[in-house]
């Protein structure tokens, strides 16, 4: 249902190579090849996000987003598998790309959000009468498994393509559960800092189990 | 099993915890409300091709919804005749058969048993026609969606509807295309007993300013809701909320979706301001009037106007329910109109929503008070409004104001009604 998935970030640093090639063979002078960010770099970064969001300090995680922020929780079921004749690999017969459903206008994500509307959440979340926040759950957000996939240039900056995997606990009224996902980033880097311009989360759920997945991920 | 008129008071005004969180009346309920009822399945788009299956539920009972090679729609419960196991894995798709994974017996998409292949060393073979997939035997189609009963002997789908069909057009006919369900469904599961997110959506317009007060306190549309609200009741237990605008009213006043529209989107707001201006001509005057918010189809299903959103809700257990709901889409409006209607959509409802989230709190919280042993003699009050309800001039069903509770009553009386039928006492 959905190609663009997997390859995402492969397509971002594919482009970048093009743009590159393109500009070379037209003699241009290309800008620097932007720096891949470190390992280092990156936990810093995800480390801290996740703790301002354990800490519920909902308004200053919304300064580590973008503006122009597209924040997609992707929709995800159980499909026939998709065989082509003769071809029994797992890999593209049972391709997580089949799983998930795209952001089309004749798709279904689970959530497709604008700044504003993670605005309205966070605000919401602070409120004294938002009665799902108000006790608020214990959350403990891990992220593991960063890998940087590549980046390009952008008119606003250099956007550097990132995979994680998120582990987020959360326990309220005497439940626990635990929401597993990966999550796609494209993050903007704006003088020394880092922003999110993009994140598309893929849970590991086809039935959600969770309270909830109006979280911020 | 206690006396049922303990469980519901004959006007429906006490309605016992007991009723949401008992495994013996949860047990009687898959008997006696999912096998006498229609339900619904999905909708025809969803199987619109030969091949085309979609696994569903009705009740605890598992499904498979197909469109067979004669083109015609074909419900069968997905358990392999010969020792059980479901014989598709999968949430849809198209296929020619299920093969069954234990013995390999191969079924076609409409049930028929096909294949046993262990008549290689076999000298003879069972009757092939009484060993396929057991069929649902009613299975019928109203405005795309597909409902299924498991009662051979119940009303047709038309009159079972019956005077909720005026509810439904207003919202399944209300774009000159069309409306489309778009999947797969998103499914999640609610700590809580199926009856209470579906009562909600009956009508519980009492609630909204105060549960979800941090996202709509204050805002216009709650005054409207006041002014102009209804509820109402049909027969066997429907029911729907809708604000019925004046005569006098305007087609901005009146257009679906206004005032809620969250961001500015002149495209979408021209659109549906478009919509509403052919209203009366394409469907009716009263039709016009009629800004649903909620319906429900007696037993499950219900339908977020506003949010353009349709959920069924598929009993687990007591304290459990797997929700599904689909984004509504007019069937020919732009992309940026899509996506505008299904941010109305994901924002407030479905998994992520964020009105959603409070209502599931509320849901959870109200099982873990019904499960309370010491009170079980002392029922919920469902009496706002006893007796006001009444006829309307221009509206079918009885009619009440806003925070009439009797679209409860009206539900949890036939519920009671239906349970009587497998009733020992
Ligand atoms: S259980 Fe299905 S083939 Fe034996
Ligand atoms: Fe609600």
């Amino acid at each position: 249902m959905r190609e663009a998935f997997t390859s995402a970030g492969v397509l971002i640093s594919g482009m970048a190579r093009v743009s590159k090639a393109v500009n070379s063979a037209a003699g241009a002078v290309s800008p620097p090849e932007p720096e891949p960010l470190s390992r280092s770099d990156l936990e810093r970064f995800f480390y801290r996000e996740a703790r301002l969001l354990d800490e519920r300090r909902y308004m200053e995680w919304l300064e580590v987003l973008d503006q122009a922020i597209r924040y997609v929780l992707l929709n995800r079921f159980v499909p026939a598998a998709q065989r082509q004749s003769g071809d029994e690999d797992a890999s593209t017969a049972h391709a997580i790309a089949h799983e998930t459903v795209g952001i089309g206008g004749r798709d279904n994500p689970l959530r497709d959000e604008n700044h504003l509307q993670l605005l309205l959440r966070a605000d919401r979340a602070k409120k004294s009468i938002s009665w799902s926040d108000n006790p608020p759950p214990f959350t403990r957000r891990f992220v593991t498994n960063i890998e940087w996939l590549g980046s390009e240039h952008s008119a606003d900056g250099n956007l550097h393509s990132v995979r994680s995997n998120l582990l987020l606990y959360y326990h309220r009224h005497g439940r626990r559960d635990a929401y597993t996902g990966q999550r796609e980033d494209q993050l903007l880097a704006v003088g020394d800092s880092l922003r999110i311009r993009r994140r598309e989360v893929l849970l590991d759920w086809d039935v959600i189990t969770g309270p909830s997945v109006g979280l911020f991920f | 099993m206690e006396q049922l008129s303990q469980l519901v008071s004959d006007d429906g005004c006490h309605i016992s915890r007991r009723v949401f969180s008992d495994q013996a009346v949860y047990d009687l309920e898959q008997n006696q409300i999912f096998s006498r009822n229609w339900l619904f399945l999905c909708h025809r788009d969803q199987v619109s091709k030969p091949g085309d299956y979609f696994c569903t539920f009705m009740g605890e009972t598992p499904v498979i919804v197909a469109c067979g090679e004669d083109g015609a729609v074909h419900v069968s419960i997905n358990s392999c005749s010969h020792r059980g196991l479901p014989v598709c894995r999968h949430d849809q798709g198209n296929t020619k058969f299920f093969v069954c994974p234990y013995h390999g017996w191969t079924y076609t998409v409409d049930g028929t048993l096909a294949q046993v292949p262990q008549r290689r060393a076999l000298e003879k073979l069972p009757d092939f026609t009484e060993l396929g997939l057991v069929a649902v035997p009613r299975v019928a189609e109203y405005e795309g969606l597909l409902f299924a009963c498991l009662d051979p002997e119940a009303p047709s789908l038309d009159d079972y509807l019956g005077d909720m069909k005026f509810y439904l057009e207003v919202f399944l006919q209300r774009f000159p295309g069309g409306i489309e369900l778009i999947g797969p469904p998103h499914k999640w599961l609610l700590h809580s007993n199926w009856k209470l997110p579906v009562e909600n959506q009956l009508g519980d317009a009492g609630h909204a300013p105060f549960l979800h007060g941090a996202l709509i306190g204050g805002v216009q549309g709650v005054k409207e809701v006041e002014d102009y609200g209804l509820t109402t009741v049909t027969s066997p237990g429907h029911g729907a909320a809708v604000r019925y605008m004046p005569e006098s009213s305007s087609d901005e006043q009146r257009a679906w979706g206004l005032e809620g529209v969250m961001e500015t989107n002149p495209l979408l707001q021209e659109y549906l301001l478009d919509v509403q201006r052919q209203l009366a001509e394409r469907l009716s005057p009263r039709h016009a009037r009629v800004k649903p918010l909620t319906l429900g189809v007696y037993p499950n299903l219900s339908i977020i106007c506003s949010n353009a959103t349709l959920r069924v809700a598929h009993p687990r257990a007591p304290g459990k329910v797997e929700l599904w709901s689909w984004w509504v889409a007019p069937r020919e409006a732009p992309e940026e109109v899509r996506i505008g209607l299904r941010k109305q959509y994901s924002f407030f409802f479905g998994p992520g929503g964020t009105l959603e989230q409070e209502d599931s709190d509320a849901w959870m919280q109200q099982f873990v008070g019904s499960r309370i042993e010491v009170l079980r003699d002392h029922p919920y009050y469902y009496g706002l409004g006893s007796g006001e309800e009444r006829r309307h001039p221009d509206l079918p069903g009885d009619v009440g104001s806003c925070y009439n509770e009797h679209y409860a009553r009206g539900f949890y009386q036939r519920w009671r009604a239906d349970l009587r039928h497998g009733e020992s006492l």
